[in-house]
This record gives C-alpha cells, sequence and structure tokens, in this order.
C-alpha cells in the first residue's frame, strides 16, 4: 500500500473529531473527493447533503459516533448513513435505500473519533455487489487496516484530553 | 478547523435539510434507547402488533419519511412518547 497522510478533516463539532486519508502524492482527501463528485451530480446533491448534516450535525455535535447511528461493520469499516439494518436486539430503520454510502471507521469502538474515507453509490445489498463502491470499500477496508495497525504497533496514540491522534515520533503530520 | 469543502456544503445546504436530518436522527435514537431499556427485539415489537417480523422489517424500512400516523403507531406500542412538542408555548400564543 503507498503512503497516505492521516489528517483531521473537522475538529470543530462538540461530541466527535473526524479525520480522514489523503494519498501522499494527492492535493484532496478521500472525504472531500466523495463529497465534491456526489455534491456536483443535481440528482445526488440532496442526499449529499443529507449525509454531510448527519455526519457534522447528528454525529459531530448531537450525538458522537454511538452504536445506534452506526451499521455494523463490513470487515474493517462501516458505511455511513445507518439504514434500516435490523440487528438482534434492535430494530434500526433510518435512511433506508439511501443512495450513497460513506465508509467510516470509528477508532477503537470510540464515540469521539472517527476517520472518514471515500464512497459511493450503493446499488445493492452488499459492497461486492454494488459496482460503483466495491472499489472504494476495498480500499477503505486497506486504509483502515494501517490505521488499526499502527495504533497497534504504538506509531500512533490517542490523546485523551485533545480528541486527536498524535504520531509518537512527535511529529506534526501523520504518514502512513 | 472544518474541511473547505465540507464548509462549502453546510452553507449551500437548506436549513430545512439540516433540520430534517437532526429531527430523524433524535427518533431514531428515542426508539433505540426504549427498545434497549425495554429488551424489545423485532418479534417481540412484531408481536405486540400481531404481524409477522418480516412485515414490521419492511414496513418500517419503507417509511423514509416516517408519518405522523407510523410515529403514533409506533409510540402506541412501545409505550413511551417518541416525539415532545411545547404544549405549553403553543398554548401561550393561542
Amino acid at each position: 500500500m503507498n503512503i497516505f497522510a492521516l489528517e483531521v478533516w473537522d475538529d470543530e463539532g462538540q461530541k466527535c473529531t473526524f479525520y480522514t486519508v489523503r494519498w501522499d502524492d494527492s492535493d484532496e482527501n478521500e472525504t472531500d473527493r466523495f463529497f465534491d463528485k456526489y455534491d456536483a451530480i443535481p440528482e445526488l446533491k440532496t442526499a449529499t447533503q443529507q449525509l454531510l448534516s448527519f455526519v457534522l450535525d447528528s454525529v459531530g455535535d448531537d450525538y458522537g459516533a454511538i452504536d445506534a447511528l452506526f451499521n455494523r461493520a463490513e470487515n474493517e469499516v462501516t458505511g455511513l448513513p445507518n439504514t434500516g439494518r435490523v440487528t438482534v436486539k434492535q430494530i434500526l430503520f433510518a435512511y433506508p435505500n439511501f443512495p450513497l454510502r460513506l465508509y467510516a471507521l470509528r477508532i477503537n469502538n470510540r464515540s469521539d473519533i472517527v476517520v472518514l474515507f471515500n464512497g459511493g453509490i450503493k446499488s445493492a445489498w452488499t459492497n461486492q455487489e454494488s459496482k460503483d463502491i466495491h472499489l472504494k470499500w476495498v480500499e477503505a477496508c486497506q486504509f483502515a487496516k494501517r490505521i488499526e495497525d499502527a495504533l497497534k504497533d504504538g506509531e500512533i496514540t490517542i490523546d485523551e484530553n485533545k480528541r486527536k491522534i498524535v504520531s509518537t515520533s512527535g511529529d506534526d503530520e501523520i504518514f502512513l | 478547523m472544518r474541511s473547505k469543502v465540507a464548509q462549502r456544503i453546510q452553507n449551500e445546504t437548506p436549513e430545512e435539510v439540516r433540520i430534517f436530518v437532526r429531527q430523524y436522527t433524535d427518533i431514531v435514537v428515542r426508539i433505540n434507547e426504549i427498545l434497549q431499556e425495554k429488551g424489545y427485539t423485532q418479534k417481540d415489537l412484531a408481536t405486540k402488533m400481531n404481524k409477522k417480523p418480516s412485515e414490521i422489517n419492511k414496513w418500517l424500512k419503507g417509511n423514509h419519511n416516517l408519518t405522523l400516523k407510523t410515529l403514533a403507531k409506533l409510540e402506541a406500542e412501545l409505550g413511551e412518547p417518541l416525539i415532545y412538542t411545547s404544549r405549553e408555548h403553543v398554548h401561550a400564543h393561542v
């Protein structure tokens, strides 16, 4: 896997800080790419705005990344927004048939730090069957695995007080 | 800091979209709280409503825009209020 930067995407919310990833040779991070792309498609503009509001308002400001707002993980990552999935003890029915999926990783299953990746149009029940997002899902899983490994190895750690991911080498920027 | 792309899209987002998303999320979280508090499963809810679990599942998933009628049915079955309105505030303006 090529080198990528792990950088803050939004830290203005009351409950959750969002990170994103940016390929070392790219000017734009993956989450901006996602929102830019689908905001420019007239048929998906409202869905894009709803998803952004879900991320920044509902998760970032109101609740944090709590279980009720996250679908079950699909391998390493979770698709946002939460969508009508029935779990053993709960019935969740937010945004059934929502057309977009944005992949995310809750750091150490915490509700206050989330890494956002890229995503796409969900056209089938599983990621494997949704042609548009299959590659983005695979890529998000690879990013997530690298980040989780870096946390396990102590390459990066969580600064509990600042709701922040920090490099143990003391560098301002995190490259993995 | 906030991503410039996120800030731009948020600035262009109609207020009603943000209100819808926040209220929808509030309702989802509230229903989950009640189900967890009462230890209900989808099957329990189906039994209480005298329906098949698959029907409940389909019914719930089919309602992207939850109607007041749907919410009233859910509230009746769950036995807890889902939405609070400020009745005193309304009366004060009548």
